[in-house]
């Protein structure tokens, strides 16, 4: 079995499958997870935001994803990493994205989930757009544009 | 001649209009040439261009990328997953 696990899903990320492939290895003893949820937004014209509409360039998100996981197990001593982000919509309170990361001891695993969920944000080509309750929809523009970090 | 298929994301569909075209370049050309292309050919594109990151195979490539007949270039728009 593979130390990593990179999925994109159309369907509700199975949580609680993403932390079992993370857990359960004897000398693993500082686990940590992320997960990101939409959020409930108000804009003045359109009302309540209801829903994120992800879509991605799928083989390089996941290639993107595989060579960062790759790049953590070098950067930390880590032993297992699963990073499982869901595409098409994600009502408010949904997870859109889950990361899980699996150490000897807490520290290695808190840096690299952080590191893992920065890297998905600025270098993986995934889009959302929100989805207002009156039907309009914008792509989201990201506060930093871009990374110079290039994988 | 070189002739690369250009994959178009998320908010470039709206700028362009489509979601992949093929561009004919010189031989040799590299990504530099194929942007200034695509603003010509799509001018809703050209505000957008300097914001906008391009992969040649799956992989993030400069502008001094030289282009192969066949490569699969694709424009990356600021993205935003998570």
């Amino acid at each position: 079995m593979s130390d990593i696990w990179i999925d994109l899903l159309a369907d509700v990320i199975p949580a609680s499958q993403v932390r079992d492939f993370v857990m359960g290895i004897p000398d693993l003893g500082g686990i940590v997870s992320f997960e990101g949820a939409t959020r409930v937004e108000a804009d003045g014209q359109h009302g309540r935001l209801v829903r994120l509409d992800y879509e991605a360039y799928e083989s390089m998100a996941r290639r993107q994803l595989e060579r960062m996981a790759a790049e953590a197990m070098g950067r930390w001593r880590l032993g297992r990493i699963a990073v499982v982000h869901r595409l098409g919509p994600v009502p408010v309170t949904e997870t859109s994205v889950m990361i899980a990361v699996a150490a000897p001891h807490r520290v290695e695993s808190f840096e690299a989930c952080r590191w893992l969920i920065d890297g998905l944000k600025s270098n993986v080509p995934i889009w959302k757009m929100d989805v207002f309750e009156d039907g309009f929809a914008r792509w989201v523009e990201p506060a930093s544009l871009r990374n110079t970090d290039l994988y | 001649m070189t002739r690369v298929t250009v994959l178009f994301f998320g908010p470039a569909k709206d700028w362009t209009g489509c979601d992949s075209t093929s561009v004919d370049l010189a031989a040799e050309a590299d990504l530099g040439s194929l942007q200034r292309a695509l603003g010509r050919r799509y001018p809703a594109l050209r505000p957008a261009l300097p914001t906008v990151r391009f992969a040649v195979n799956e992989t993030f490539a400069d502008a001094d990328r030289t282009l192969h007949s066949a490569d699969v270039i694709a424009l990356i728009p600021p993205v935003s997953g998570g």
